[in-house]
Parts: structure tokens; C-alpha cells; sequence
């Protein structure tokens, strides 16, 4: 799976997903989506299942709240974990929930102790709950708290080190985040545990003027941008090739175009173990994992 | 998150050092959740939403989202409240129709959603005594929505969701309808009853027998062809099972007559 590349799988290519076989290592959604009794997104995403693996995206558990992750949400997540085998599933280190009331995005935490301790707790539970590791993805930020913080990239190697979490390394995101609190997204990777990252995320944002002020937006809307490639040709060297998806939620193009950024990923990838030798293996980590992560047989 | 609290998180924030101010990043967030609430909602009502013009119903479905907030993450089972919602929206008063393509848009989306079941097939209450069927109960599917509307509300909807013009004008006053919406497999199908047919099924669906349900069919229709409604209802997949109720000494559904 090392080098593999993926897209989001979005409603509008199920069909031409399953006539095309398009040449993508394997799909992602989000389980939200498919938390329902039956009906034909079900179908669909057990038919394309049977052609690829899949991986499950989590927008819904609210990691970073206060009161811990729904059990009903984490029901529902583990039917869909034994219904569709994912070989990762992953969250966000964010907030969306304050008890009956959910903000539909991925809200900042102020990176403190007690968020840390908050938030692996929560993890523990869904870990615990799952059966199985989940990858923690770094957010899009558009602000930052007053008080003083665990710098991100430290808060999410310390996460994993207590939780036994893996993470989610998304570029665009550390992309967007760096541009939009101005700081070096290179220094911030020198910070980061990146063998931890057992996944890479992709995508396009916007650039949008706000009173002569750029701020750039994370919206999935475009074709991954030159700076975000650059940014994940600095990843893969350092890190080695790792599983990695090309996310588009809005202004979808043509399957085939997606198809073409996640093949781009993957001739990074061989890029770089062409450029390092044959004798290359990604690097291992020790730190002892919950369960291991369920790989697909067929890969 | 309603504007106007920007001094109480501002006090939270770190003053940025370049780029926009505060309430400009703030803002982004608060795009993004009006932006995913309402794209949820136009994703569960297409129809309604090109019958009302975008613009209008993107403000209709923002002045819901912010007094009726998603409960939880799965934007897939949220907005249902909306027709009631509608219904009692100023704006959209002189147009009462509204909330019923609302509410079929709600009993479409429940069926598409709905748990599968295989569907009974008709041959299989051959094993029931002749004088035994009035007794029969019958499951409806899972994916069974029920809809009474004094418009009609599926040629208006179908207006909106197909984008093409009608055959005749539709009379928006012409008359009620009577619809039933499944998904006994694949594609969703919004059926228009009879107003017996659509109270004989409702009443099955209700838990009475099939001679109940006759009896209250018969009442709205004298000459109800029970024969025929029963055998539209098993061709289109409307039952998933069946079992004969107890037979009580007072009972006499049989014969309504």
C-alpha cells in the first residue's frame, strides 16, 4: 500500500466508477455519509468495495469536545468498520459538537494541556470502542488561541505517543494553516513526527481577498495547487512514499482528472525511491500500536 | 454561532500578527458551517429548491439551520423538520404548496435511505384458508412513506426536479393527491392513489387486516375493487411479510357490506 494513491469517492462517480475501473489504488469517504438503514449509497459503496480497498474519513466524532464521542456515532462507525473493512480510518483534531448541537466544520482547539489530555482521552475511547488505531489529521486553521500553546506538530506527536495513534499528514492543510498564521510549514514539518503519518492528504483551496488582505481558503474547490506539490514533494522525501489522497468536494471535475492528480502522487512516490536506491524501506515505528491496522487481502 | 459575540472569542484569540483581522477569520468559519448546512439541505430538497429560485431558498434554508441547528453529525438525516418550517414562513405564504413538496422530498429521501427488504410475492398467501384471509396482516416495506397532500404535489414536484416543462399547465388548485412513495430495490417510485386505495394501504400499514382495511376503503368507496388494489400493491413490492391475526369471537371484518 506504501505507494498507493487514492481519490474521495463522491456520489457522482459511483457509476462510472464501477463501469470504468478507473486506475486508483483505492477510494475514501466519509462514514457520515453511510450512516443510514440501506438504500443505493450503501449498494454502491459495497460494490465498488469488492474492486478496491477503502478507507473511512471521519467528519462527525468531534475529537476535540469536551463531553466524549457519541456512543451512538461510535455504534454506527463500528457497523460500518465490519461492513466495509477499511484498511484506515481517520478524524480530525477539531471540534464540531457542543452537546446536542453540531457545527458543521472542523472548529480550532486551543492547543493546551488540558486539550491534550482531553483529546486523548477521546481518541482512547474511540480506539477503545473501534477495536483498531485511528490517524489523526492536522486541520485547516484560520486563527489561533491567546493563550500560550502546544505548538501543533508537538500536540500531535505527543497525541500519538499517549494515544498510540497514527496520524494523517494533511499538505493542503499545513499549506493553508502556514500561509494563513504566517509560519514556516518547513520548520513546522522538522517539529512533526512524520513516521507516524500513515497517510497523506491532498487538495486544492481558494485564495480569496478580504479587505486587501489574501487569506487562503480550504475548500477543496480546485486542482491541488503548485505550492501544496512542492510541499508534498518535501514530504515524501523525508518521509517516504505513504498511502496518499486526493480530496475534491466542490467544483467536481471529471473523474479521469482526479484519476490524474492521485497518479501525479504516485510518480512522486516513484520518484523518490528511484532517486534513493532499491534498498529503500519506509521507516518503522516503535512505538507499540492498540491493534494493528486491517489491510486489505487483496493488496 | 450568531454574529454579534466577536468581543467574548476575540478576548480568546491571539491578535494575528499579518493578514486579516479577526472577524475576517472568524468568518471563515462561520461561511463554512452556513455553506455545509445549506448544501445538506438543497442536497435533501432539489425540487423545492429550483421551484423556490436558489437565492430564495438559501435564505429560507439559513433562517432554519440557525434556529433548528444539526443536532449531530450526519448531515444525511437532518433538515426533516424544514417543511413545518416552511409552512410557517412568512415569505413564503402565498405559496402553500410549498410545504408539501417539502414533505414529499422528506418521504422520497426516507425511502431512498430506508433498511432493504426482499418483497413478498402474492402467490405466497395461497396457503392461507379462503375463509382465513380477511385475517391477514401484512408488513409493509421498510422503505413505505405515506403522503396526503390538498395539491398536486407530485406533478409540481416532479417540475422542480426534472427541470422541463410540463405537458398542460398544472393547476396548482387542481385537486388533492394521494401518494405513496417506495423503494422496494433500487429507484425510488412516488405512486398516486386513489383516496380509497391510499386508505386501504395506509390502513394495512397500520397494523389492521386486510378486512379492516377493506371496510375502511369501502367506506370512501363503495364499489373499492379490493381484488385489484391488492394486486397493484403486491406487483409494485409494497409487502415484506405477512401472519394471520388471532381470531377473536367478535371479529367480522370480512363482509363489509
Amino acid at each position: 500500500m506504501a505507494q498507493s494513491s487514492g481519490i474521495g469517492l463522491k456520489a457522482q462517480f459511483y457509476k462510472e466508477v464501477l463501469d470504468a475501473s478507473p486506475p486508483v489504488d483505492w477510494f475514501e469517504v466519509h462514514p457520515e455519509n453511510y450512516m443510514i438503514a440501506g438504500g443505493p449509497p450503501l449498494r454502491y459503496l459495497e460494490a465498488i468495495r469488492s474492486h478496491y480497498p477503502l478507507s473511512l474519513h471521519g467528519v462527525g466524532m468531534s475529537l476535540g469536545s469536551v463531553e466524549p464521542p457519541s456512543p451512538g456515532h461510535l455504534d454506527r462507525l463500528s457497523v460500518l468498520i465490519d461492513r466495509f473493512e477499511p484498511f484506515v480510518v481517520s478524524e480530525h483534531l477539531s471540534w464540531s459538537r457542543i452537546e446536542d448541537t453540531f457545527f458543521a466544520d472542523l472548529l480550532p482547539l486551543p492547543l493546551t494541556h488540558e486539550t491534550l489530555r482531553i483529546v486523548s482521552a477521546n481518541v482512547c475511547r474511540a480506539q477503545d470502542r473501534l477495536g483498531r488505531t485511528l490517524l489523526i489529521e492536522n486541520p485547516s486553521a484560520y486563527l489561533q488561541f491567546s493563550e500560550p500553546e502546544i505548538p501543533e506538530p508537538e500536540f500531535l506527536r505527543e497525541l500519538s505517543q499517549r494515544t498510540g495513534c497514527g496520524l494523517l499528514l494533511d499538505v493542503n492543510n499545513l499549506f493553508v494553516s502556514s500561509f494563513n498564521q504566517g509560519f514556516d510549514p518547513i520548520e513546522w514539518l522538522d517539529a512533526f513526527d512524520l513516521e507516524a503519518v500513515e497517510e497523506i492528504h491532498l487538495a486544492g483551496h481558494a485564495v480569496d481577498q478580504a479587505s486587501g488582505q489574501t487569506i487562503r481558503i480550504d475548500d477543496h474547490g480546485s486542482p491541488v495547487s503548485a505550492g501544496v506539490w512542492d510541499l508534498y514533494r518535501t514530504v515524501i522525501q523525508r518521509r517516504g512514499p505513504t498511502p496518499t489522497l486526493v480530496e475534491r468536494d466542490a467544483n467536481l471535475p471529471q473523474l479521469r482528472d482526479l484519476v490524474a492528480e492521485a497518479q501525479m502522487a504516485a510518480r512522486i512516490m516513484r520518484e523518490h525511491i528511484t532517486h534513493v536506491g532499491d534498498d529503500w524501506s519506509p521507516p518503522v515505528r516503535d512505538s507499540a500500536k492498540l491493534a494493528p491496522v486491517r489491510v486489505d487481502p487483496g493488496t | 454561532m450568531e454574529e454579534g459575540g466577536d468581543e467574548r472569542i476575540t478576548e480568546l484569540l491571539a491578535r494575528p500578527s499579518a493578514g486579516p483581522d479577526i472577524t475576517t477569520r472568524l468568518n471563515v468559519y462561520r461561511n463554512n458551517i452556513a455553506y455545509a448546512v445549506v448544501r445538506a439541505m438543497e442536497t435533501l430538497y432539489p425540487s423545492l429548491c429550483r421551484l423556490m429560485g436558489q437565492a430564495f431558498f438559501e435564505r429560507i434554508a439559513a433562517d432554519f439551520a440557525r434556529t433548528h441547528p444539526p443536532p449531530h453529525g450526519r448531515l444525511v438525516e437532518y433538515g426533516f423538520e424544514f417543511p413545518d418550517f416552511v409552512s410557517s414562513y412568512e415569505a413564503a405564504a402565498a405559496y402553500a404548496w410549498f410545504a408539501d413538496v417539502a414533505r414529499l422530498e422528506v418521504a422520497w429521501h426516507r425511502a431512498y435511505a430506508a433498511a432493504e427488504a426482499p418483497s413478498l410475492q402474492i402467490g405466497e398467501l395461497g396457503a392461507v384458508p379462503p375463509d382465513r384471509m380477511s385475517m391477514i396482516e401484512l408488513a409493509v416495506h421498510p422503505s413505505c412513506e405515506w403522503l396526503e397532500s390538498r395539491f398536486p404535489v407530485s406533478k409540481i414536484w416532479r417540475l422542480g426536479r426534472d427541470e422541463t416543462e410540463p405537458d398542460a399547465p398544472i393547476e396548482v388548485e387542481g385537486g388533492p393527491e394521494w401518494l405513496m412513495v417506495i423503494r422496494p430495490d433500487t429507484e425510488v417510485e412516488v405512486r398516486t392513489l386513489s383516496e380509497a386505495g391510499y386508505h386501504f394501504g395506509f390502513a394495512l400499514s397500520k397494523g389492521l387486516t386486510l378486512g379492516g382495511a377493506w371496510e375502511a376503503a369501502c367506506r370512501l368507496d363503495p364499489s373499492f375493487d379490493l381484488q385489484g388494489h391488492l394486486a397493484g400493491f403486491f406487483a409494485g413490492g409494497t409487502f415484506t411479510d405477512y401472519r394471520l391475526a388471532a381470531d377473536t369471537s367478535n371479529s367480522d371484518d370480512g363482509d363489509p357490506s
